[in-house]
This record gives structure tokens, sequence and C-alpha cells, in this order.
């Protein structure tokens, strides 16, 4: 390691505090009129202030539920574990809820990490990149192909699976409702999406969301649509859902 | 050598001014906007920055290149911000000196590097790097520091200065930062001036900052202070007409606040360049 990329390296684990350096601010810092680790803490206050304020405008409904202390606690114990390794700051929460549900914070209703992956779902959705859309008229001139074709959602697209039902808890949060209290355990899964400019989600069956994943995994449409096999209707069952895919802009242009 | 590119006062882009921007024909001459808000990224964000382009320049300025760092050029970060360029074709694009990664993380801030001719051969080889793969020069812009590493050499101005020559990249001359890294350190503020070459300057910055007391922080929030404006007339007076940008980021205005703080920011160019009026000599006719 250079000179240069030791001197780095140890102001870098002062500020962001990680352990990694048992060197003192004073040998890296001028001192003056005020202490070298003064200087260095200025850096460590901004780093702890701009993740907190980068994850609030990404779960804004979790920072509110949890209040401002514990919200703070919260990130600041999940950035010492997730440090951002992403050129961009609005990547920084893409571990945040798995870190809620493996750490709760003390006290937390109990579907909040799952709250939390809905919020950062809708996050990514909305910034995603673009894409062209499936039309009926495009997938009508699929014809006798449609149950070979290999069809791709769009980028902005995510299928999120919870334990509980946080649509409402979302909804109550988003459009200032009374919040329910905890949610009961419920296993869902939420289709989210960006039309237009606009970004979307919808809790789907069971059986959808397994074709939806399905499609994810590269699967053909016909084995997508197995996942119906136990409605009483199943192709009806499988043209819907699709249908409702192309519709809601879900899915990319065959 | 640098060409500097002339486009008068602009505002940088932010979330709150969206709808106006996309609603409305904003009157201001050109645009900033932060590259890695838009890199692989699609809805509104890019909608936007689309069409703002339609209707007037816009610059791009990042802040996550950490061209000073001595981790590896991010090769996906390369790859997705030239890919922006060729969409945008923005008439500048800019980034800090200053270091922010490190052994594969990211700090999200600008830190600044030793002033040292280890790190400046260092710097000078990573912007034409990054220059060569971009196909375009950079303005490279000082930042505002809060410490001062003991093993630098030599000023940040002859760095900087010394630096754009190596590389031969253009200088985006931020003057609230020269002010704030003036009085935490206890250099002159005039003589970061004079020690930058005027032909290299493509670009001023204009901010407000918070005094805390026993250091300014660079927080790109409220209005600019009088020093810092009497410090850019200096530097209007010194460099000559060169694109200038008002940013606040804190604390965010309405879109018309930002747009009168532009307003005088044209006014004291104007002002700083106007011909000075000789006293009639000879006295009484």
């Amino acid at each position: 390691m250079s000179a240069l990329a030791a001197q780095q390296a140890a102001l870098f684990s002062l500020i962001t505090r990680d352990g990694r350096t048992s060197v003192n601010a004073e040998l890296l810092v001028k001192g003056g009129a005020l202490r070298a680790q003064t200087r260095v803490d200025v850096y460590g206050e901004m780093y702890v202030l701009r993740t907190r304020d980068a994850l609030r405008d990404d779960f804004p409904h979790v920072a509110k539920l949890l209040g401002s202390a514990r919200y703070h606690r919260a990130v600041a114990a999940y950035v010492a574990r997730y440090q951002s390794t992403h050129y961009s700051l609005a990547r920084l929460g893409h571990a945040f809820a798995h870190d809620l549900a493996r750490h709760p914070p003390k006290g937390a209703r109990g579907d909040l990490a799952d709250l939390a992956a809905l919020e950062w779902a809708r996050a990514e959705a909305f910034v995603a990149e673009d894409a062209a859309v499936a039309t009926a008229a495009s997938m009508a001139a699929l014809g006798a192909q449609l149950g070979a074709a290999r069809l791709r959602f769009v980028p902005s697209f995510r299928l999120v699976r919870t334990r509980h039902d946080v649509g409402p808890l979302w909804a109550a949060c988003e459009h200032g409702g009374k919040v329910p209290r905890a949610v009961k355990r419920a296993t869902k899964a939420y289709l989210v999406w960006r039309k237009g400019l606009a970004v979307f989600h919808a809790a789907v069956s069971k059986d959808e969301a397994k074709a939806v994943e399905s499609l994810q995994l590269g699967e053909t449409v016909e084995a997508a649509c197995l996942a119906f096999e136990k409605r009483k209707d199943p192709a009806k069952a499988a043209f819907t859902a699709i249908g409702s895919w192309v519709t809601e802009g879900m899915l990319r242009a065959p | 050598m640098f060409q500097r590119v002339e486009l008068g006062q602009g505002v940088g882009l932010r979330g709150k001014h969206y709808g106006q921007f996309l609603e409305s024909k904003v009157d201001v001459a050109w645009v900033e906007a932060i590259s890695e808000n838009f890199m692989a990224t699609g809805g509104r964000p890019l909608a936007v920055l689309e069409q703002v382009r339609r209707d007037r320049p816009v610059v791009l300025h990042g802040v996550s290149l950490c061209v000073g760092s001595t981790a590896p050029l991010d090769q996906q970060y390369l790859r997705e911000w030239k890919a922006l360029l060729d969409a945008i074709e923005p008439a500048m694009v800019s980034d800090h000196l200053c270091f922010g990664r490190a052994q594969g993380r990211y700090v999200h801030d600008l830190l600044p590097v030793p002033f040292t001719e280890e790190s400046l051969a260092h710097v000078a080889d990573r912007v034409k790097r990054v220059q060569d793969f971009l196909g375009r020069q950079l303005l490279i812009e000082n930042v505002s520091s809060y410490l001062e590493w003991k093993f630098s050499t030599m000023t940040e101005w002859d760095f900087l200065a010394e630096l754009a020559r190596r590389a031969d990249c253009g200088i985006l001359l931020d003057v609230n930062n020269v002010y704030v890294s003036a009085r935490n350190h206890g250099f002159d503020a005039r003589d970061y001036l004079d020690g930058i070459p005027v032909d290299r300057v493509g670009q001023f910055h204009l901010a407000g900052h918070w005094d805390r007391g026993d250091l300014l922080i660079d927080t790109h929030e409220g209005h600019v202070c009088d020093d810092v404006w009497a410090l850019y007339d200096a530097a209007v007076k010194r460099f000559g007409k060169v694109s200038a940008l008002i940013e606040w980021d804190e604390g965010v205005p309405e879109l018309d606040v930002l747009l009168a703080e532009s307003r005088k920011a044209a006014e004291v160019e104007a002002k700083a360049l106007a011909p000075r009026k000789k006293k009639a000599a000879g006295g009484r006719r």
C-alpha cells in the first residue's frame, strides 16, 4: 500500500469509525485552533447525518413509525453493518429491510421490516430505467408463439414477499389515516411497478406471484401458467393475470 | 488548452422544482444537475432532465468520481456516467478534487486530498485517464474543508493550478468553498484567487454556508453572504466573464428565490466588469 493509500484509508476509518485503524487523528491532521480529532469529527458527524437523511427519503414511513431517536439508532447500526459500496447514496438502503428483520429496533412493531421492504421496492421503481412496454397489439402479434415466449418485466417491476399484510399500513401512513396496530402475520405478495411517472403496488394471489417468479426466472409463459393449475379455470386465470400485467405496463415489449 | 464555455448565471436542478421545470418555461440561462441522480435511471427524474435539456444548456456535476482516491476508478460508474453524457450532451462536466472512497467503500463526502507531489501525480494521472475515457475535458472543483493534512507540502491553490496544467483540465472555482476553507484554515482567500490561472477557470459556484462558531460548514443553505459576494466580485475582476451557479441544497427555497439569487450574481458580475469611469482630468472648465 502506498503512503497516499495508507493515509486515505486511515482517515476514512476515523471518519466512519469502523475500527480498522489504530492511527490517531493527530498523526494525520493539523491541529491549530481546533484539535485534529475535532476536525475529523466534523466529517464523522456529517457522514451519520447524510446517511440518515438519505434513508429517510427512501423509508419515510418506517422513519416516522420508529420516531426520531430510534430511527437514528437503527440507521447508525445499519451503516455500521452495511457500509456503502455503490457510488450513489440512493442505493444505500438496499439491505435496510433485511437488517431491520435481523436486528429489530427495541420496541419496534413486528411488521416494520416488511413495510421497509415495500418502501424500498417503491423507491427503486421510482428511478428504475425506462423500457418499451408490451401492448395488447404486441402481445396479440405473438399469436401461437405466446406459450413459448419468455416474457420479461420492465426494470421498475418488483415482486415483494412479506410476512405481514402491510398494504393497509402503508396506505394509512401515506394518506394520513389511522395507523393500524401491529398487523397479524400473513404471507403476502405485492407487485410494485411504475406506470408513466407514478409508482404503484398491489397485493396479488399466491399463484399469480408464483407465475411472476417463474417468468422472472426465465421460464416460458406456458410453464409460468402452470402456477394457476389449481384454479377452477386455469386458462382464464392466466389470461386475466397476463392481461393485467400488459394493461398496467409491467411487461417489456416482446 | 482549456476552452471556456460562457453560459451566464444558472441554478441547480433540485427535486422540489421538478414540477415547475416540467410544466413551465423557467427563466434561467442554464441548469446544473447532479450526475449521479440521473445515472442508470429513468422515470420522473430523467424525464425532467430531458425536458430541461430541450429548453436550455445543462451542466452535469458529479460527486462520486473520487478522482483523488487511491481506490481503482469505478468502471461501472464511468460506463454509466458516459452513457448519461452521451444522452444529455452537457455543456460542461465537472467533479471535485477529493476522495470519498477507500477499500471498496464510499463515505459519500468530499474529503480533501493531501497536497503532496505523490498526490498530485496520482490525481493528474486519473483526471487524464477519465478525460480520455469520456473524450472531453473535465472541470475540477475545489472543496470546502475542515481539516488539513499534516503531510501537505504545497498550498491548495498551487496544487489545483498544477493539476489543471498537468491534466489539461479546467477548474470549477467554488467561491464559497474558497471562503469557507480560508476561514477554517486561516489563509487569505485573495491569495487563493491570485494563485489560480485565469485561463483555466470554466465555472464559478456560489452558495450559502453555516457558521457553527469554531468552523464554517459548507451547507449550501441560505443566501450567499456579503463576504462571499465580495469575493465573487474579486473573482470576476480577475477571471472575467465566467458561468456562475447558485447551489442551494438544504432548506431548498421556492424557485423564485433561487432565481433571484442567480440574478443577483448577474448583477454583481455586470458591476464588476463595467468599465470604470475615469475622473475628468484638469478640474473645472
